[in-house]
């Protein structure tokens, strides 16, 4: 959405002081910016760079905060993308249907079934996707749950609705399937 | 060779060890940039691992031609995206969440500690607020500190085009800031 343009008293569009409050190496007016002269003479302008660069200084706390990388993500990183490129190998999931037998490469089952979890997942209240591990004898489906949920009930509907999901496309090959809980979240909304 | 670029070719030639500490090394600069785009840590999550799907599956047509920073910059801003086009389809952001995310350790005093976290939830908030194709460009020159010339190698545009989002995002996020005082 665009905002409609704020013009100063002085006739100055308050975009045409954006750049100049955004810079970081001065406080001051550069003598290379334009209307150098009225920048320094005029108090509406004067005032509204003070409040943008105040605005600005938030940006920049915010910029250098350091950013948590959360527990294990590496790790699940790794499982993710160990299993997609463990089907690289040629292993096959097969299912036999009437008139002959379907086979699925392990790679792309694999990223069929992080979809299809992810998708699965995301639709349920209170429970969050993490990752899909695992290769054709086996699945493990981290998941994240809100604080307050019943675990024995929301791991029995991740596992019953990611399987089904899983048998309606891939039929009999779709492998077994484990449902770890790996984080509890605050409930939604709590502050 | 930087040890990047011997990694990334390691890994382009089918080392699955090299692709591993490429892993290793970038997913928390990965997770960052994921983090800041998306605004919420478990679709961030997500993308940084959707980019090391997408950069493996890709890494047969590597040829250099990009920096590994650059390549992956660009692998991880589009998983992104593509998180955001997914969310917009399922969940909402748990904004109190993420105001408790971006709360960590602060030297400061308590009292000063408090308003500056809640000065940055309200910045990290505004740019959750922004046009896709003005975020992106912002988070990766305010908040990566990428010139404009690499935010365009990233993105694949010209440089007066970044310059030109760029200067629209920091325009509309010191419009969302209003309040910051």
């Amino acid at each position: 959405m665009r905002h409609p343009e704020r013009v100063l008293p002085c006739g100055r569009a308050v975009s045409s002081l954006v750049d100049l409050a955004t810079r970081d190496d001065t406080a001051g007016i550069p003598a290379d910016s334009r209307d150098a002269e009225h920048l320094r003479s005029c108090p509406y302008c004067q005032e509204e760079l003070v409040v943008l660069r105040r605005r600005w200084s938030a940006v920049r706390s915010a910029a250098n905060r350091r950013v948590r990388t959360p527990p294990g993500l590496v790790g699940r990183t790794l499982s993710t993308v160990r299993a997609v490129r463990g089907g690289l190998t040629g292993r096959h999931a097969e299912a036999t249907q009437p008139g002959g037998v379907v086979r699925i490469a392990e790679s792309a089952m694999m990223l069929l079934a992080r979809r299809m979890a992810r998708d699965v997942v995301d639709g349920l209240a209170g429970v969050r996707f993490r990752s899909l591990s695992g290769d054709l004898d086996g699945l493990q489906v981290r998941v994240a749950v809100h604080y307050g949920m019943a675990l024995a009930e929301v791991t029995t509907r991740v596992r019953h609705d990611v399987g089904a999901a899983l048998e309606s496309t891939l039929g009999a090959a779709a492998p077994p399937l484990d449902v770890l809980v790996d984080d509890v979240l605050a409930p939604r909304g709590h502050r | 060779m930087s040890a990047d670029r011997a990694l990334m070719a390691a890994a382009a030639g089918g080392d699955p060890q090299a692709f591993d500490s490429l892993v290793r090394l970038h997913t928390p600069r990965m997770y960052r940039v994921a983090l800041r785009i998306v605004a919420d840590s478990a679709d961030a999550e997500d993308a940084v691992q959707d980019a090391w799907i997408s950069a493996w599956r890709a890494l047969r047509g590597y040829r250099g031609d990009a920096a590994p920073a650059t390549w992956l910059y660009r692998v991880v801003s589009n998983a992104a995206l593509a998180q955001l086009r997914r969310r917009h389809a399922t969940v909402p952001i748990d904004e109190g969440a993420e105001e408790r995310l971006w709360n960590v350790d602060d030297p400061d005093v308590p009292e000063r500690a408090t308003l500056r976290a809640e000065e940055v939830a309200a910045v990290h908030r505004a740019v959750a607020g922004l046009e896709p194709s003005q975020r992106v460009p912002l988070v990766l020159r305010e908040f990566e500190g990428l010139s404009y010339e690499e935010v365009a190698a990233v993105l694949e545009v010209s440089v007066p085009a970044v310059r030109s989002r760029v200067h629209r995002a920091r325009q509309a996020l010191l419009t969302r800031l209003e309040g910051v005082r």
